[in-house]
């Protein structure tokens, strides 16, 4: 008798280091919701001052904001409501026109120029994070110029259901719940 | 019960947890988890050549996209996203190609395939175009030109489309960070081949046989400036940008002030867009297009511009 609680224990004990573990790894990476979206759109004064226009959210994918901007930008942060760092990027701040690219037109002065102007509307995609609390705009010099509070954003009803069939194992979907999606194929 | 009939449903509840655990994690036997983290992580094993460990991460998740909750299928299965150039794998910068005034897919994907032609025969070389992915965005109903006389607010008319349409297509469709749009001629005008502004590139169907599509990736992605003239002078506080430069050296040989340091072996030729800065080779694809048009980016271009864009992409 003693034999089976031992390995009574063991196996219960084993049975739930896995399943907390496997809890704790993913609460640890607080991956993003695949295929989700945030979407806020910022009105923007001439002199850079933003207001929201609307905020949303989407059954979307998202663009990385990883890319160096040369003209004037933002670095966008996503807080989670512990306080910490979900996500970083940049988006810009500046409409940068160049002049016409010509394929036979070689004349010499056609007098077009770059043109720089801040952006009047700015539309972000940035990635939905269950736990995001809100997103912080800060200036090149890292002074932080507004501050967007997303606690209560929510996806689109029926969003999972939604995405099973999409193709894509996404995130929240595995074998059992979404098969035709997660099935080695 | 039993001792046996006890241990019997241990072992059961003990290979229900693994089950359990593997099936909700989307782990099996061959999947890329399998590959990225026990074969990749234990290769002293293997005694023999192993080819097809190598040849793996072309289809498989680097190590780190690992652990994803998406591991398969692969990203070319975006719906309405094709992938043109690249592996697909979401950590790459991504380009999408919208379509303009097609009236099919054949004709929009063959300007596709003429636009990787182009980036191909650029000096970018595979390290840098491997950090990129080019989709094509399979719908042909969307349009995105504004018109030929948008006003900006120094005055300036410039050829204008609906940007924050286009990039949220991209984004939302096929998770771009830039896009392209291809208009199949129906909004040109004389011989202009493409238009940029920064984050997106408007380009004629006409001239995807030129360096069109890397020129104004140049713009749209880098920043780079254009290095042909535009007839005058720079006027108060315009910037020269990374590939032009407002000093001059002692001779045309010698590199400008701004380059003497990193880059010895290039020059400092008058004109760089204005007529008073510098330029650090005698021909770039940033000069203009058409007659004498090369298809190289001069080295400030690939090391300041392209390598630093791409510096946060794997």
């Amino acid at each position: 008798m003693a034999k089976i609680k031992i390995i009574f224990v063991i196996v219960v004990g084993f049975a739930l280091t896995v399943l907390t573990s496997t809890y704790l790894s993913k609460s640890k990476i607080n991956p993003s919701v695949s295929h989700a979206a945030v979407k806020v759109v910022l009105n923007q004064t001439p002199d850079y001052r933003l207001s929201l226009k609307s905020l949303s959210g989407e059954s979307s994918y998202t663009s990385d904001y990883k890319l160096k901007i040369p003209f004037g930008y933002y670095n966008v942060k996503i807080i989670g409501d512990r306080g910490e760092e979900l996500f970083s990027g940049k988006v810009e701040k500046n409409r940068v026109n160049f002049p016409p690219y010509e394929i036979d037109g070689a004349k010499e002065s056609d007098s077009s120029v770059a043109t720089l102007e801040p952006l009047k509307e700015m539309t972000l995609l940035l990635p939905y994070f269950k736990n995001g609390k809100k997103i912080i705009f800060f200036d090149e010099n890292n002074l932080e110029k507004y501050q967007v509070d997303i606690e209560k954003i929510g996806l689109p009803e029926g969003f999972l259901k939604n995405l099973c069939g999409n193709g894509i194992c996404d995130s929240g979907e595995n074998v059992i719940f979404c098969y035709n999606d997660c099935h080695k194929k | 019960m039993k001792f046996q009939d006890l241990k019997n449903f241990f072992i059961l509840i003990f290979f229900f947890t693994i089950s359990l655990f593997f099936l909700i994690n989307n782990i099996y036997a061959e999947s890329p988890y399998f590959y990225s983290c026990v074969l990749a992580a234990t290769p002293t094993v293997i005694q023999t050549p192993v080819v097809t460990i190598t040849s793996v991460p072309t289809t498989v998740p680097t190590s780190t996209s690992f652990p994803t909750s998406t591991p398969f299928p692969t990203p070319t299965s975006l719906p309405n996203c094709q992938l043109k150039m690249g592996t697909g794998e979401r950590t790459k910068a991504d380009l999408v190609v919208l379509a303009e005034d097609y009236n099919n897919n054949n004709d929009f994907l063959a300007a596709v395939d003429k636009a990787v032609v182009a980036l191909n025969k650029t000096n970018l070389g595979t390290a840098r175009l491997g950090k990129i992915n080019l989709w094509a965005l399979m719908d042909l109903n969307q349009t995105f030109f504004k018109g030929f006389n948008c006003p900006t607010a120094n005055g300036v008319t410039v050829a204008c489309w609906d940007h924050v349409k286009a990039f949220n297509l991209a984004a939302s469709k096929c998770g771009g960070d830039s896009y392209l749009i291809f208009n199949n001629d129906t909004h040109r005008t004389g011989s202009i081949g493409g238009i940029s502004i920064w984050g997106g590139t408007y380009i004629y169907n006409f001239a995807l046989d030129q360096p069109t599509v890397p020129h104004e990736l140049g713009h749209s992605l880098t920043g780079l400036m254009d290095e042909y003239s535009f007839g005058i002078a720079a006027p108060a506080g315009a910037v020269a940008g990374l590939n032009c430069s407002e000093l001059p050296s002692q001779s045309q040989t010698v590199p400008c002030p701004k380059w003497a340091n990193r880059f010895p072996n290039v020059g400092c030729y008058p004109r760089c867009g204005f007529t008073n800065f510098y330029r650090p080779a005698v021909r770039s694809i940033m000069d203009r297009g058409g007659t004498g048009a090369v298809y190289d980016f001069n080295e400030p271009s690939l090391i300041d511009g392209w390598d630093e864009m791409l510096k946060l992409f794997p």
